[in-house]
């Protein structure tokens, strides 16, 4: 059994163990967030074996409204995605278990903003994006 | 360089790139995603009111993170007042540099202190050799 929180332990995780390898996405959101993404689709969800407090978390939810990412109230650490219509809870932000070593775990790096450029270790292939890429940013654009 | 966080309520700018960044292993830097780069105060605007975190475990936190309370994102810390009296002013600010084009930053050297193993005091280790972003992997 594994733990995940965030920096203030308000939003906790109980993971029955250690994640085989974790995504790393450059799309505009995840680079921002330094998220380290690990999956728990059906058959997987029942490693979740402790899911956080809802009460403890906020959410924001943007482009096509289908995900909502969920930070902690106090500490803002982005700890986990849920589908927006219901809240079912499948990816766990890896960044928050305490024992993963970013150093040996199997890094994933998905080039969703088609740069090639990632702020984890080159040591895997790059896996290029199933989108198209986006426009290009405008003055009014923030991205 | 203009930075902002994914949705632009909080937009920071700084006349130059960083000296280097450092993505640190510690619990705050890992779990808050940020990867940072050092400015005087007076060398960077910010605009929008983020909201702040300063840890609890330790008894005098140096640096306050700030977050956009909107989409989230990381965007920077500031010392805290402890900390502007213990270093002699307020000397430091952290600007996520993970919010940058990283186009802008083609030369910057990627440090990776062992913060984790780091004691509290004194001068920490390294986990790895620095990497040159836009440079060979």
């Amino acid at each position: 059994m594994i733990r995940a929180a965030c920096h203030c332990g308000a939003v906790r995780f109980e993971i029955s163990e250690p994640p085989a390898w974790v995504l790393d996405c450059n799309c505009t959101i995840c680079r921002r967030y330094g998220a380290l993404w690990s999956y728990y689709h059906p058959p997987d969800h029942h490693k979740l074996t402790r899911l956080p407090d809802p009460a403890a978390t906020e959410t924001y939810v943007w482009g096509d409204k289908a995900l909502a990412f969920h930070r902690c109230r106090t500490c803002g650490c982005v700890t986990h995605t849920s589908v927006a219509a219901d809240g079912f809870i499948f990816i766990v932000n890896a960044r928050m278990m305490a024992g993963l070593d970013p150093a040996t775990v199997t890094i994933r790096r998905k080039d969703n903003s088609h740069s090639g450029f990632f702020w984890t270790r080159p040591d895997t292939p790059v896996i290029p994006s199933q989108h198209p890429p986006m426009p290009p940013p405008t003055f009014e654009d923030w991205r | 360089m203009t930075l902002s966080c994914l949705c632009g309520r909080i937009r920071l700018g700084v006349e130059n790139r960083p000296e280097y960044i450092n993505a640190c292993n510690c619990t705050l830097c890992a779990k808050t995603g940020a990867r940072w780069g050092y400015y005087a105060p007076a060398d960077v605007t910010v605009d929008g009111d983020a909201k702040g975190y300063r840890r609890a475990d330790k008894d005098e936190p140096n640096a306050e993170v700030r977050f956009c309370p909107d989409c989230g994102s990381t965007t920077h810390f500031v010392l805290t007042e402890g900390a502007v009296a213990k270093f002699g002013g307020n000397t430091l600010m952290g600007v996520n540099m993970a919010l940058a084009d990283e186009r802008e930053l083609t030369g910057v050297e990627v440090r990776y202190p062992d913060g984790r193993a780091w004691s509290g005091a004194g001068g920490f280790g390294y986990r790895r050799e620095p990497r040159i972003i836009g440079g060979r992997p």
